[in-house]
């Protein structure tokens, strides 16, 4: 703490990202949970995810379930632990289940400062539910059927390659230049459309790492470097939802 | 069993499908480009889910919040699973729930959050260690008849105004598909 408060916001601002994020994580509650500096109500964890109760519950036994490695945002977490954090959620949300007597849970997780996160470490919110409880309503917004059906053009494409599926960019192309003819609109911006769909494809892509296995390995030998790495593959938005939160 | 999911209901909402899930546009939305994921199968609840399906339906959440991230130039998203009717699940048939979020976009989706006493905590922290650190063989035994009960007390049919899509090809792409770049920057101004 002491470093922390001599550090001024030109510091702040010199500092990369990789420092940020360690600064974060000397300074993370919820790190310091998982080193026992500060006390909480572990229910549960093993060596890479810890299970504890949230001191502010929406409702009695509204669990908290987080990677013990200093993850800032979820896209930052690759594949493999994603799957191990999914499966303790399913765990903690059967264990609701049976001894509380509750007849259903509510997962949340927020990704960045807009979402409604409110720590640099990423947290799952488990908690039981009960009838007319009055949590996390999710009222329904109206939406023009025209709005949809663009929403749906605009999505589908990239989710089928992104998914398994046909490459929408190039396969498309063909029918780009045909259009473009009767529009007049110049090949340049045509060629200039199609990278930025295969950029965007790209950056997605790259934002979880194929081989987590690999990631592993260097994640136990390079913590440090980690950071670093991650945040180049992330492109620019992942680091802007990072930084919100501050040094 | 009748499940509108299941019964292709909204096929006209369909992203992506594959043989494990399903990507719909949300069939309650609570803002644009409010995204679902389905097994493909007919699963209830988040319990009724097996553990490898759950793997890749958190690799296609997060994959899927990325590309929000990009398409729609979002500052966040929020991954929400309602587990049961109390939850608010309104579709007898699990889904995650992908919500893109602006700081400016008005969505409350937080709760209020309570005060507790120390003497709760710690008999909540017995409670479910105690239930947690249960035998998978005598934990499944127990939560058998719970789930059960939650999976029936979803009703059995939704009311659905829209009516029944026309018969499309799946595989078919709409021709609205080419027009994707315009699209794409008429939906950087939705608000």
């Amino acid at each position: 703490m002491p470093d922390q408060k001599e550090l001024t916001e030109e510091d702040l601002k010199n500092m990369s990202t990789e420092e940020i994020a360690e600064l974060q994580k000397q300074n993370c509650i919820f790190c310091k949970i998982v080193s026992k500096d500060i006390p909480a109500k572990i229910l549960h964890e093993d060596s890479e995810i810890i299970c504890i109760l949230d001191i502010n519950p929406a409702s009695e036994g509204h669990i908290l379930v987080y990677p013990k490695k200093h993850y800032m945002i979820l896209p930052h977490i690759p594949e493999e632990m994603l799957a191990k954090l999914f499966n303790t959620v399913k765990l903690m949300s059967n264990t609701l289940l049976t001894t509380l007597q509750c007849k259903g849970t509510s997962v949340f997780v927020a990704n960045g400062m807009a979402a409604g996160q409110k720590a640099p470490h990423v947290l799952i919110h488990v908690f039981p539910r009960r009838e007319d409880d009055g949590l996390l309503e999710m009222p329904k917004h109206e939406i023009s059927e025209e709005q949809a059906s663009k929403i749906i053009s605009t999505i589908k494409p990239y989710a089928a390659q992104l998914l398994g599926g046909k490459t929408i960019a190039q396969a498309d192309s063909k029918t780009k230049k045909i259009k473009a003819q009767e529009e007049k609109i110049s090949q340049e911006e045509i060629n200039e459309e199609i990278e930025k769909e295969e950029k965007i494809l790209e950056r997605t892509k790259t934002h979880n790492p194929k081989s987590s296995s690999i990631e592993k390995k260097e994640d136990k030998k390079t913590e440090k470097k980690v950071p670093e790495k991650a945040v180049k593959a992330k492109g620019v938005d992942l680091n802007d939802i990072a930084r919100l939160f501050g040094g | 069993m009748a499940c509108p999911i299941c019964d292709g209901e909204f096929e006209k909402n369909l992203i992506f499908k594959n043989d494990k899930i399903m990507v719909f546009t949300a069939i309650n939305p609570i803002i644009p480009g409010h995204l679902q994921i389905f097994p493909k199968e007919h699963i209830s609840i988040l319990e009724e889910v097996p553990n490898e399906l759950l793997d890749y339906m958190s690799s296609v959440s997060n994959k899927l919040s990325m590309l929000l991230f990009e398409l729609l130039k979002v500052h966040g998203t929020n991954m929400i699973i309602q587990n049961g009717v109390p939850a608010g699940q309104t579709i007898p048939h699990f889904s995650i729930n992908i919500i893109p979020r602006r700081s400016d976009d008005g969505l409350k989706l937080e709760w209020d959050m309570k005060q507790t006493t120390p003497e709760s905590l710690e008999s909540m922290q017995r409670i479910i260690s105690e239930g947690v650190a249960q035998p998978p063989e005598k934990r499944i035994e127990i939560e058998e008849a719970p789930v059960e009960t939650i999976s029936k007390n979803l009703p059995e049919k939704m009311p659905v105004k829209e009516e029944a899509t026309e018969e499309t090809d799946e595989e078919e792409e709409p021709p609205a598909e080419k027009k994707i770049n315009y699209y794409l920057r008429s939906l950087e101004r939705i608000p």
